[in-house]
């Protein structure tokens, strides 16, 4: 039986609509992956040397026991936001003469064969190979490295039941924050920290076996604890990513836009769309953080030499939205252009409504960067520029640049890591949209300085402003050409 | 109303529609019958100006649709589910038309009331996303949805699949009351042979696509149609028996 159902997960992955037209990205992952691993052995054989050569470490091993935990809890946030709860499309098992603890045992032992188990050991054996072994014998070896990859499956199950138990729970996360921040102001004021206790536990490694055995009974617990809990959830509805019961109502106090104008009204749903969808969610977050990056440079002296680099950082601070969401600009409509072009609304409205929402979106990080005139009035006056030649000239390059080979994007898929949607054209549209301030800056500034160029970074994007009309038409001409290939490419 | 001429379409070296003169004429309701295949969904979507004649066009009030959009205005539709936009609630959905279509909420509720009872309370009121109703619900916001600002013509296809019998009913006499009140021209293409031939008043059938039969609906058209689809399922079973 498992060998069938291994054979179908190949035949899913090879035969899905998306594996050839995003083969390419998909390498890319492979290659980002294989230079991760790569990344950890070469860290891992180095690791011995590193800490006997730092000075401060008196003694590597019971520094790593130290950051032990650290690393734990590291491992634990990064299996929560990457590793996805296992799944197989169960539905066309469940009515077959199969029993449940097989479709469920097959679910739990396919999802330990995962990358995320094994790191924590290839990044310590060498550790424990040359400073362990001489000093504590092999047996201890055992001992330490056998709890530490009983822990990291620990960690596994824990994730799991974690997702599908407790990450709905409000009172949850409340605990883990209070935790968190009752943590912070002991190590703070107090001088005690929670986790220091754990560097004894895993000390204790060295001379007992006793964590060895215990961490391999609560492996042995999760473990049963999990397969009960497949076994007896094995529905779908239960197992799958539970289609969220509640409408989000933020987008309701936004209501007002429905009542106005036709353009405000299509800007309303294209919100509601924003609000309703995990990736669109993602890609608001990820402006919304991105504010802040400018505080790794301003008021850094070994940057205020190269002038230069600021004006990159003006307009991507503030367009960050414009570039993240209007590099799919089109894509975000894949599975609706058979409605939009059926209906009597001019492409030019469609297109001026959704201009004026890059417009807003662009204005909202502006204010939001204004607090950075702490750093001084030019910062501000450079991020007020960056953010005009984002409205007059990034915004309609972007919406024309999407209509460069759109590529699908299937909306109700998860968010991180998700990279549907991109292609080449995606990487490169970025190139113009950033160096192109740079092509009025290095002239500018090499005549009349950095205020002047700055100045004519901002006195650009107004003109660009005012043929708005002008791109729009422009753009509607273009769609007008190849709407049918549009609608065929963004049609899931 | 409705001209198609000389209309083709074909994908490389297979031709998978070959309609040479087709005219709806105002207020008649047509039905387009065919098994799989036959090319039923593709002409509507050319009708639609969704995917491009390979040549021959198509008119909608003398509007070629392929170079006009005046035909948007007074053509409703609904061909699948990608025809909603499923992140909205129906009462969103509806709300969004209605400014399209510049209708009034006074307008919108009297509209929808035409629909209250094939809707069945299981559509509006729930707080729940168009991509989190059953198939059948979403077909009825679809239609309700083809049928919003006055439309003279209106596409359907399959229109009463995965619906109900009472819901079949009723849908039936919604499609009955606009055609007598308000003169729309249905363009209906079903499976159901029973229904098809009921509400239509004219049937083309399409096979491998081509205009096969053409004839207004008398008592004949029904087991005119059971016979040319029957008798096309005796022969299969006969050559695979041979």
């Amino acid at each position: 039986m498992i060998k069938h159902f291994l054979n179908h997960q190949w035949l899913q992955f090879r035969r899905s609509a998306s594996f050839e037209r995003e083969l390419g990205i998909t390498i890319f992952i492979w290659i980002m992956g294989i230079f991760a691993l790569v990344s950890i052995i070469s860290l891992a054989a180095a690791l011995p040397r590193i800490l006997y050569e730092i000075p401060q470490i008196n003694d590597p091993i019971v520094f790593i026991n130290e950051v032990l935990i650290y690393y734990f809890l590291g491992e634990l946030l990064i299996r929560y936001f990457i590793q996805k709860v296992p799944a197989l499309d169960i539905q066309p098992y469940l009515n077959l003469p199969i029993t449940r603890s097989s479709v469920s045992n097959f679910l739990i032992g396919k999802s330990l064969i995962s990358i995320f188990n094994i790191v924590a050991i290839l990044l310590l054996a060498p550790f424990a190979f040359q400073a362990l072994e001489p000093r504590f014998g092999s047996i201890v070896i055992a001992y330490w490295l056998g709890s530490i990859f009983f822990l990291s499956l620990c960690l596994h199950f824990f994730n799991i039941l974690f997702k599908k138990k407790l990450e709905d729970m409000p009172w949850v996360w409340a605990v883990i924050i209070l935790l968190a921040a009752g943590n912070y102001v002991l190590t703070v004021y107090l001088d005690t920290n929670l986790f220091a206790p754990f560097a004894s536990v895993f000390q204790s490694a060295l001379t007992s076996p006793i964590l060895l055995i215990s961490t391999i009974a609560l492996f042995i617990g999760l473990l049963l604890l999990t397969l009960k809990y497949f076994r007896e959830n094995l529905y779908l509805e239960e197992l799958g990513d539970a289609a969220s019961a509640n409408v989000e109502t933020y987008s309701e106090k936004l209501s007002f836009l429905g009542k106005s104008s036709i353009y405000n009204t299509l800007m309303l749903q294209e919100i509601k769309m924003i609000f309703r969808h995990k990736r669109t969610r993602s890609v608001m977050l990820l402006s919304l953080i991105f504010v802040g990056y400018g505080l790794i440079f301003f008021g850094e002296d070994n940057y205020s030499g190269s002038k230069g680099f600021y004006v990159f950082l003006g307009i991507f601070m503030s367009g960050l939205f414009t570039i993240n969401y209007g590099q799919f600009f089109w894509s975000w409509n894949t599975n609706q252009l058979d409605f939009f072009f059926t209906k009597p609304l001019a492409v030019q409205t469609w297109l001026k409504s959704r201009y004026r929402l890059l417009l807003i979106a662009c204005i909202i990080t502006t204010l939001l960067c204004v607090p950075y005139v702490y750093f001084g009035w030019d910062v501000l006056f450079l991020i007020l520029a960056g953010s005009l030649y984002n409205i007059g000239i990034n915004i309609p390059l972007m919406i024309r640049f999407s209509l460069w080979g759109p590529k699908a994007i299937d909306l109700n898929k998860g968010a991180f890591m998700n990279y549907q949607g991109t292609g080449a054209a995606q990487w490169l549209m970025g190139i113009p949209l950033l160096a192109g301030p740079y092509v009025i800056y290095i002239p500018v500034s090499s005549f009349f300085g950095y205020i002047p160029a700055i100045s004519a970074i901002a006195v650009c994007g107004i003109l660009g402003f005012t043929l708005r009309d002008y791109f729009i038409k422009l753009i509607a001409q273009k769609l007008a050409k190849v709407k049918y290939k549009l609608i065929h490419d963004l049609t899931l | 109303m409705l001209l198609i001429k000389e209309l083709k379409k074909s994908y490389k070296k297979n031709e998978v529609l070959n309609i040479e003169k087709l005219e709806v004429p105002q207020a008649q309701s047509f039905g387009l019958v065919g098994n799989n295949g036959a090319g039923k969904t593709t002409l509507f979507r050319i009708i639609l100006d969704l995917i491009r004649a390979t040549s021959g066009h198509v008119e909608i009030e003398g509007n070629d649709v392929s170079t006009t959009e005046e035909w948007k205005r007074f053509t409703g539709s609904f061909i699948d589910e990608k025809f909603l936009i499923d992140y909205l609630t129906p009462e969103e959905y509806f709300d969004f038309l209605a400014k399209i279509y510049g209708l009034s909420q006074s307008d919108l509720d009297a509209f929808l009331l035409q629909f209250e009872q094939l809707f069945n309370d299981e559509v509006l009121g729930h707080k729940k996303y168009i991509r989190d109703l059953s198939k059948g619900n979403k077909k009825k916001v679809g239609v309700a949805a083809a049928l919003i600002g006055n439309p003279c013509i209106v596409l359907l296809d399959e229109p009463f699949e995965n619906l109900d019998p009472t819901s079949q009913i009723r849908l039936k006499k919604i499609i009955d009351a606009f055609k007598k009140d308000r003169n729309v021209t249905f363009l209906i293409s079903s499976h159901d042979l029973n229904h098809v031939t009921e509400i239509c008043s004219r049937i083309v059938l399409l096979e491998k696509g081509l205009v096969k039969m053409d004839e207004m609906v008398s008592e004949k058209t029904l087991s005119q149609l059971n016979e040319y689809f029957g008798g096309n399922a005796v022969e299969t079973v006969v050559e695979e028996q041979e």
